[in-house]
């Protein structure tokens, strides 16, 4: 039986099975992972500010489903108890009057939400070294970053301080950290998960989803957030299947293409994604090459329809009805509004916006060419490890260049999912497999996402002891 | 482009913005050499068009719930800056 002192490491899934067995109480986990906040987070500023509270997880239990187990929700999603800053001065101890859809969803599932994570200010990154509040540091090595800009999220997961997290992606942002700090992450289809209450970027690609232990915990995680909501325009009226029905389930005769391998900048990584695909080959899948529409393309569509979107939502923030006002954003994010204000400006918004957007149906079109011909799509999730500290300093394009891989995928809606397939022995980082499938197809990324799991060693709760 | 945005840039930002600004034009301008002439744009990928609901009044947020994150407020309005001139 797990010593209670480590019930911050278990997963999810093993968590809840422990609860359900009365071996522990969601309080107990919850007590170990504030222990661990309090003994590792000064090294790693995962959190922008933790819940010292643990006894609404009694309360909430009742509802049994999530059990008062502890989330760690990224800082851009509001929570009515906790500051919500989206790591900017501008939202500086900023309470909000109510909670996200999916705050609320998680609440009423019974979470304990243990803390806001630290991100990229606005979301506007890939490395979570533009928050305004400090950088948060790679757990699996501290002189490297974590990703971003879920990077807090996705920190606080490897590090056993919770048992899952939320982020959220608008082009990588849930797996390009997911994929620099050794977890899970799952990122869904567009409209699966509502975005109410999450502090806007690109309204048209801004998707909340789970970064986890484990492929189970993401399938477990999701099912809580995901459903129509009609706060949200854009929330999809189809209801999730059970993911958990996608577990543990072959892939033989599962058609999956192999994406950008051969493009430049990929030597590093290219090689443990071919390892990857044998290991879905030896199980019996049908594995081969496929050739999508050149992602440095994507990089400019997701620029400037990013930047635009961003100007608009940004405009906001004023300081009159609530926040500090706009001589508090940092350089990034003016920077990023005044491009998008250039891109939709008279004279300009043909050339650059509407070109944007129709290049983005031909990248959907490409998908579905791709899809005729394979079930799911992988490849590598960064074309690098997690780079070193400062890596991203002053670099105007540094968070599109390092998301050149999920930003088709991302402006696309499709869903895709981050599992670890390597880690250097040497450095402690890793890099991972994206895998990827048609819009609503969740299913089958969890499916593939799983078997690999399972089939390798790379994950590091994997054979955990049973709780 | 700052004022545009509702930005105050500092003199001195300038150039290092300026130097930005064109960097990030010139990845994009990657754009023209792709034909899409016969491509409509995607604005969203969901496919879905308006939703609507009944015109009803539904639970929502409280004038003092609305006003909370307020610095300054008068009898329960927003205060904001001047911005006319003349009296």
């Amino acid at each position: 039986m797990t010593e209670k002192n480590k019930l911050n490491q278990l997963t999810l899934a093993a968590a809840l099975q422990g609860i359900a067995a009365k071996h522990f109480s969601g309080q107990e986990v919850v007590a170990a992972a504030q222990k661990q906040i309090v003994t590792q987070d000064k090294d790693i500023h995962a959190f922008l500010c933790t819940n010292s509270k643990n006894n609404d997880a009694q309360s909430s239990a009742k509802k049994s489903s999530l059990q008062g187990l502890p989330i760690a929700v990224k800082d851009n999603i509001l929570t009515t108890d906790l500051p919500t800053t989206a790591s900017s001065k501008v939202l500086q101890d900023y309470l909000p009057p109510y909670n996200a859809t999916v705050t609320q969803k998680i609440l009423s599932a019974g979470a304990h939400i243990i803390g806001k994570t630290n991100l990229d200010a606005w979301a506007h990154g890939s490395s979570t070294e533009t928050s305004q509040f400090g950088r948060t540091y790679n757990p699996r090595n501290l002189k490297h970053l974590p990703g971003g800009s879920s990077g807090g999220s996705a920190a606080a997961v490897a590090a056993d301080m919770c048992t899952a997290a939320i982020g959220t992606e608008t082009a990588g942002s849930i797996r390009q950290p997911a994929a620099w700090c050794g977890v899970v992450g799952l990122k869904p289809t567009y409209g699966r998960v509502s975005r109410y209450g999450v502090i806007a970027m690109a309204s048209s690609t801004d998707s909340p989803g789970p970064i986890t232990k484990t492929v189970e915990d993401a399938a477990i995680l999701l099912g809580h957030m995901a459903g129509h909501d009609t706060h949200d325009a854009t929330s999809s009226h189809l209801k999730l299947p059970d993911l958990t029905r996608s577990l543990n389930q072959p892939v033989k005769g599962l058609r999956i293409g192999v994406l950008y391998q051969d493009i430049a900048g990929m030597s590093v990584v290219a090689p443990h994604i071919k390892k990857a695909a044998d290991v879905l080959a030896n199980l019996g899948a049908q594995v081969s090459s496929a050739t999508a529409l050149d992602p440095h393309y994507a990089i400019s569509v997701y620029t400037i329809i990013q930047r635009a979107e961003v100007s608009s939502n940004l405009a906001r923030y004023d300081g009159i009805r609530y926040g500090h006002g706009r001589d508090q954003f940092g350089d990034e994010a003016k920077r990023r509004i005044m491009l998008g204000t250039y891109t939709l400006s008279k004279g300009y918004a043909d050339q650059y916006y509407l070109k944007a957007q129709k290049v983005r149906t031909l990248f959907r079109e490409d998908f579905e060419r791709l899809f005729q011909n394979f079930d799911v799509l992988i490849s590598a999730t960064s074309p690098s490890f997690a780079k070193p500290i400062n890596a991203s300093e002053d670099a105007a394009m540094f968070g599109e260049l390092e998301d050149m891989l999920m930003e088709p995928s991302s402006i696309t809606g499709l869903p895709g999912i981050n599992v670890p397939c390597y880690r250097d022995p040497d450095t402690n980082l890793y890099i991972g497999l994206n895998i990827m499938a048609p819009m609503w197809r969740e299913d089958l990324v969890v499916q593939v996402a799983d078997a690999f799991e399972k089939a390798t060693d790379w994950n590091s709760w994997r054979n955990q002891e049973k709780s | 482009m700052a004022k545009l945005a509702n930005l105050q840039l500092p003199t001195q930002a300038v150039a290092k913005f300026q130097t930005a600004f064109d960097e990030t034009l010139s990845v994009v301008g990657n754009l023209a050499k792709l034909d899409t002439d016969k491509s409509a744009p995607t604005h969203q990928v969901t496919g879905q068009v308006n939703q609507w609901r009944e015109d009803k009044v539904e639970p929502s947020l409280t004038p003092k719930q609305a006003m909370s994150g307020c610095k300054k407020t008068h009898r329960g309005y927003f205060v904001v800056d001047r911005i006319l001139d003349n009296d």
